[in-house]
């Protein structure tokens, strides 16, 4: 493990901190000559000609850095059988709170965006940038209202994220970061999407929306 | 005539006109101190320009080909499918299950009778 950071809301500060993140992407390109994994069309390019090439895709590869490492743990989390169950029953008791004490688990995460090259609009290939998150979850309190998650109590997170471009690792580090400060709840962050919410509560939910006001009361007691 | 081809004309013709300047006459002809030194400074001002033209060529062969790049290549992004995610349970030998415990405000059921007593 890395020393410790106390804050990671995007990949690209996890990954490469206040280091500008094209330059050091590209140059990965080039040391790990990506051009030779682009098919035959591009091989043939000068130095110059793939070092700008390089620079375009470490540009195009960096703006998926803008991903927040927190949305990928909830991403996670959203899929956690007693997160939902918790959601369900507040969402039915407006006025409850579930507080929920997850054992430790390991979440991983894969995140794929599809690129393509074009030279004079035609495709001459393509590349997966990949973004990987493996995160050993341990100790995570939470308080879930309204089918919201409310508040992060406690809870550490082991993290690794990986970035990928084309099967050439680029980017990689691990650190230990505080729950806290990667999921900041705000208002309340949905646990059950609309279309679930609707299937839970088929005669209409049993509030307005998913935020309510304190003063809101269920209007059926659907199953939890 | 692009760029590059201008480079390369005006590269030449430098290396051209030095020489003709440069080289007044053979090592073998110096009749005196200062035509060998005329040879001498001839020679290098030579090299130099020739180093001049060829860094200028270099460099302007760089710009054209990474311009033909910007020019020509682009990459387009196309839409990120949702995270593939997956969830496994990690717990150490002893540590109890995942738990929850539920608040939930119940109305107030007693009865509350004032009294109202003499002192």
């Amino acid at each position: 493990m890395n020393a410790d950071i106390p804050d990671a809301p995007s990949a690209r500060l996890f990954l490469f901190g206040a280091e500008p993140s094209v330059a050091r992407l590209a140059a990965e390109l080039d040391d790990n000559h990506l051009v030779h994994e682009l098919g035959t069309r591009l091989r043939g390019l000068s130095g110059e000609a793939r070092r700008a090439l390089n620079e375009e895709v470490a540009a195009t590869t960096d703006r998926l850095l803008d991903l927040d490492v927190g949305d990928l743990l909830l991403a996670g989390w959203r899929k956690h059988q007693a997160l939902r169950a918790a959601a369900r029953a507040t969402l039915a008791a407006a006025d409850s709170e579930e507080i929920v004490v997850l054992a430790s688990h390991r979440l991983t995460a894969d995140h794929t965006v599809p690129v393509e090259i074009l030279i004079d609009d035609v495709r001459v290939s393509t590349l997966d940038l990949g973004l990987a998150a493996v995160c050993d979850v341990y100790g995570l309190i939470v308080v879930v209202r309204r089918g919201l998650l409310a508040e992060v109590k406690s809870g550490e997170c082991a993290l690794t994220l990986t970035l990928q471009v084309k099967g050439i690792e680029l980017a990689r580090r691990s650190a230990r970061v505080d729950s806290r400060l990667v999921i900041r709840p705000g208002a309340g962050i949905p646990l059950l999407s609309d279309e679930e919410v609707r299937k839970t509560f088929p005669s209409g939910p049993p509030v307005d929306g998913l935020i309510l006001p304190p003063s809101s009361g269920p209007e059926s007691g659907a199953s939890g | 005539m692009t760029a590059m081809s201008r480079i390369r004309w005006t590269a030449g013709l430098a290396v051209l006109l030095a020489s003709c300047a440069a080289v007044p006459a053979r090592a073998d002809d110096c009749s005196s101190a200062q035509d060998c030194g005329n040879v001498v400074r001839g020679t290098g001002v030579l090299a130099i320009v020739l180093a001049i033209a060829l860094g200028a060529a270099a460099v302007g062969n760089s710009l054209h080909r990474s311009s033909w790049v910007l020019q020509h290549l682009r990459l387009k992004a196309g839409q990120p499918g949702p995270p593939h995610v997956d969830l496994q349970d990690n717990r150490p030998r002893g540590e109890p299950p995942t738990h929850s415990v539920r608040l939930e405000p119940q109305p107030v059921c007693r009865v509350v009778v004032l009294d109202e007593a003499e002192p």
